[in-house]
């Protein structure tokens, strides 16, 4: 049985309305299908009743009274005493939508938050006393949008009515899964709070039951075949004392001459090399026993990051149902392969590209009933989501039966646009083409009607699948649908990856991150601008020092120099690294919060050796390369020598700006008075780096994401190693007020931004750190 | 159903052996110095004693408060962290699959460092709250219980010197040693790690 004596009651309650939320929005959708079914308003009925019986034990009124309306309408349902009409169900998905949300509100805000939506209660009870609304349903769909209303980006058109959080289903109703608390780390790491309402999230994660029980039978197994091994090191250790005195009774009667003596001696040492072999049959035994249960154990444990498919996905039917209905059309949302295990970090960061591509398919992809008529094709719409494991990997495919993408269209696009010229565009492949939609900023509105809506915002698409190693593609039939495959890894928490190592360490590269490991010559080595590239594939590829980078001094580099090649689209680069030390699957583990985020580190990792090792952010290290190679602060391998330290010139200043605009006014300013100036885009950016690099001076902005110029101010006078760095505020905002509050935050000036046009910004730098 | 007392097992001659040992009269030298012991006076009032892990680190005497010391392990292999290890914090351990945060603690306190080539005899695990630090250290001294009389406030010079991170000062082994104010000693290490 599962205990789960460690929750509170608010804690239990929230489990269990979201189990039956699930359920009741699951089961509406399907009696909206099938109205005439009653059998499926039963389970609704008795959901309801559960909820009910659930808010009035932890006392929540407006739970209770929502849900006991709710009850009462399905009933009469039940009884035939009214039909399961459109207008009705949304009713009862407004009630179900309402109790999840009661539910994911923190205990003590309850009464509080119950008052302001009395309102709220009082409708949605009312509604579902009164008589069930018309069933005209029709008439309240809003028409179908012209051409131009469904080329907006669907992001920016969210139906009204979808369900605000997504509803999870309930694995199994034979087993209740377990709530595993994981303890928090014990310091804070960074200086902004995480939200408070995350928290509860965060600490604690769902495993299936019949898995957690597994682990544990294989943990008591695994102490069972520990209890073994002292009783073997005993029975080997007798066989030591045997053989020892087989070989003294051996030595004795060759001393003597005794030829019966001898051949006694003889039998002894036979038998104690019988006994030997036995025990060593036994202890052979006992290896593979306890390699087999601690492989197992492992797989139990990975096993446990996984949960069914369907819970990232299962608010998608009510969101097609929703979008359809606004849109004015009919579609049938299929799930195939609910059951498949993902694991649960994939499942997550599934959620939204999945949830974009359908809300596509949906807005976009779908023609309207009429338009579908004239094809030929049937009034309905299907929309399939399909997951399966396919070749090691999790291939998850979004398909509709839609207009598809005219393949001609993005042709055009690409041409126009200039992103190829004419005549290599001719001769783009389908799939090169349709390559195109996941570029940023690729759709326009214009286009977007010309291509069936596709292209907007799916960059982002392709960003969060490929940070999970994964790749997404496009397959298309003008006329007949498309199809979006989106292949992943199978869990997030082994990774492939090459080791090799940095300054006498070892560090982990993502396989799927790198483009080649290479073992370089002397003569695969040139020279250009004074530094060292090296040829891969017909493209010169400029080195840096994985030592330098990470810290650490220089690579002392042999005869043949080994190569990380790290790329994406905009360039690759080559990471020397002292060796490479073979690939290996790593258990991935998080790096202690303590540690902030470390740049060019992702996570660490144990060795088959047992030694820790780090996980390279390949990401993170390419963007920091460009940054860095880019502001002069770190170089590429010299010819003369390695050479790659960083290079400190003049004084440095680190501009906080999240203007692109006034950052550059500001960083050209800067240079042109000849500062080494380095750039952040918000004030968390500016805080990290301070803390990351060396720098003379801050110039920081007030108005910025993240963290904004005062809380950034008075985070860096927090800080002793700080008390002295000399901080200017620039800002847009002139009034004495907030100037005042720069300046009490810890800034030694406070200017605006009309100071670029005079000389007092530049003259307020001067005075502040002094000539560069 | 029977009254019978159940037979007892013959005794051993192990047991017997024993019995003989511990019934033994004892010598004149044995009671002077039982004498002697139960004659120290004993404060057994609560709190009035202070279990602390004396270990040797940077040519000191260093105390950590036995409910704080988590274990001690043998030493094992650090991996820097690149852009925050340190003087004081050096890097990440594995011990038995956990990762620990491993410090200097001859840096963090300002004692005499550790040669290059003097790996250390042990790491200490400490634990205050939730958080846990490794630190290495020349050799393990033990387990000690010292009395809170002998404790004494250490003067305001070693407070500074050693980062204000010395809870008390005690006499262990004939020496002084500093017991550890382990809050402090953390705060001081998670400052060395941003």
């Amino acid at each position: 049985m599962t205990d789960l004596g460690g929750f509170s009651m608010h804690e239990l309650f929230r489990a269990e309305v979201e189990t039956h939320c699930a359920a009741l929005s699951d089961g509406l959708l399907g009696l909206e299908g099938a109205p005439e079914d009653l059998g499926i308003i039963v389970p609704l009925m008795r959901a309801a009743h559960s909820v009910k019986g659930a808010a009035r034990i932890v006392g929540i009124d407006a739970a209770v009274t929502v849900a006991h309306h709710m009850e009462d309408v399905l009933v009469h349902m039940q009884k035939g005493q009214e039909r399961a009409t459109r207008g009705r169900i949304d009713q009862l998905l407004e009630g179900t939508d309402f109790l999840l949300r009661i539910s994911k509100v923190a205990e003590h805000e309850i009464p509080e938050w119950s008052a302001v939506h009395a309102g709220e209660v009082n409708a949605i009870t009312t509604a579902l006393a009164a008589p069930p609304p018309a069933p005209a349903a029709a008439a309240t769909v809003p028409p179908a949008p012209s051409p131009v209303e469904a080329s907006v980006p669907s992001e920016s058109t969210p139906p009204t009515s979808s369900p605000p959080v997504p509803v999870a289903r309930q694995e199994s109703p034979r087993r209740v899964d377990a709530v595993v608390q994981r303890p928090m780390p014990a310091a804070e790491p960074a200086p902004q709070p995480a939200p408070a309402a995350a928290a509860p999230e965060a600490r604690s994660v769902r495993v299936n039951a019949d898995n957690l029980d597994r682990m544990m039978q294989l943990a008591g197994e695994s102490m069972v075949e520990g209890r073994r091994s002292p009783a073997l090191r005993r029975a080997l250790a007798a066989v030591r004392t045997e053989l020892v005195r087989a070989r003294e009774s051996l030595e004795g009667a060759l001393r003597r001459g005794d030829p019966q003596r001898i051949a006694a001696a003889r039998d002894a040492v036979a038998r104690a090399e019988a006994a030997l072999g036995e025990r060593i049959f036994e202890l052979e035994g006992f290896f593979r026993r306890t390699e087999e249960v601690s492989t197992a154990l492992y797989h139990e444990v990975i096993g446990s990051r996984m949960r069914p498919f369907r819970e990232g996905v299962a608010g998608f039917p009510r969101m097609v149902r929703d979008v359809s209905r606004q849109l004015g059309k009919d579609v049938a949302l299929e799930i195939v392969g609910s059951d498949v295990p993902v694991d649960r970090d994939i499942l997550a960061r599934l959620e939204a590209p999945l949830n974009h591509i359908v809300r596509n398919a949906v807005d976009h992809g779908i023609e309207g009933p009429d338009e579908r008529l004239a094809r030929g094709k049937p009034a309905q719409a299907r929309v399939v989501l399909e997951a399966r494991h396919h070749a090691g990997q999790l291939q998850v495919r979004v398909v509709d039966d839609g207009r598809g993408i005219d393949p001609e269209g993005i042709r055009r696009k690409v041409v126009e646009r200039g992103m190829q010229p004419a005549e290599l565009a001719a001769r783009l492949g389908e799939r090169e083409l349709y390559d195109f939609l996941f570029l940023p900023g690729f759709s326009t509105a214009k286009q977007v009607t010309e291509i069936s809506g596709r292209g907007v915002g799916l960059d982002v698409v392709h960003q969060m699948v490929t940070s999970t190693a994964g790749t997404v593609r496009v397959e298309s039939r003008p006329g007949a649908g498309t199809a979006f495959v989106l292949q992943l890894p199978l869990t997030l928490s082994v990774l492939r990856a090459a080791l090799v190592e940095v300054a006498g360490e070892p560090y982990a590269f993502p396989l799927a991150r790198i483009e080649r490991v290479l073992r370089a010559g002397a003569d695969a080595i040139t020279a250009s601008q004074g530094r060292l590239q090296c040829d891969v594939d017909g493209r010169a590829v400029g080195l840096v020092d994985g030592a330098a980078l990470f810290g650490f001094g220089d690579t002392a580099r042999g005869a043949a120099t080994s190569v990380v090649v790290l790329g994406d689209e905009a360039g690759m680069v080559g990471l020397v690294v002292s060796r490479f030390l073979g690939e290996q699957d790593l258990v991935v583990r998080t790096l202690d919060p303590r540690l902030g985020k470390v740049p060019h580190i992702a996570a660490a990792a144990i060795l088959d050796n047992g030694s820790p090792a780090l996980i390279v952010d390949v990401d993170d290290t390419l963007a920091s390369l460009r940054k860095q190679l880019g502001e002069g602060t770190f170089a590429g391998i010299s010819v003369t020598a390695a050479s790659a330290a960083p290079v400190r010139a003049s004084k440095r200043i680190l501009v906080a700006e999240d203007s692109i605009t006034v950052r550059e006014v500001e960083r050209q300013l800067l240079l042109r008075m000849g500062y080494d100036v380095a750039v952040a885009v918000d004030g968390m950016d500016a805080w990290n780096q301070l803390r990351a690099g060396r720098f003379d001076m801050l110039v920081t902005d007030i108005d910025m994401p993240r963290m904004n110029g005062i809380e950034l101010v008075r985070t860096v006078r927090a800080d002793p190693r700080f008390a002295h760095l000399p901080i200017a505020v620039v800002s847009y905002k002139d009034r004495e007020e907030d100037r005042r509050a720069g300046l009490e935050a810890g800034a030694n000036a406070y200017l605006t931004k009309g100071s670029f046009r005079d000389q007092s910004f530049a003259s307020a730098v001067t005075e502040l750190v002094g000539a560069p | 159903m029977t009254d019978a007392t159940p037979e007892l097992p013959a005794r051993s001659a192990e047991v017997d052996g024993l019995d003989a040992l511990l019934s033994r009269p004892l010598s004149e030298a044995d009671l002077d110095r039982a004498t002697a012991e139960l004659a120290v006076p004993i404060d057994l009032r609560e709190g009035s004693r202070l279990s602390v892990l004396a270990v040797r680190a940077g040519g000191e005497l260093v105390a950590v408060p036995a409910a704080e010391a988590c274990r001690v392990i043998a030493p094992t292999a650090v991996h820097r962290v690149p852009h925050r290890s340190n003087a004081v914090f050096l890097g990440i351990a594995n011990h038995d699959g956990e990762i620990l945060l491993c410090a200097s603690i001859e840096a963090a306190l300002g004692l005499a460092p550790r040669a290059a080539d003097a790996p250390p005899g042990a790491f200490v695990v400490a634990e205050h709250g939730r958080e846990r630090w490794a630190f290495g250290v020349d050799a393990v001294v033990g387990v000690v219980d010292v009395a809170e009389s002998a404790l004494r406030s250490p003067p305001l010079t070693v407070s500074a010197a050693r980062s204000g991170c010395v809870r008390t000062l005690a006499r262990i082994e004939g020496g002084e040693a500093i017991v550890l104010d382990v809050g402090a000693l953390f705060a001081l290490l998670r400052g060395a790690t941003s």
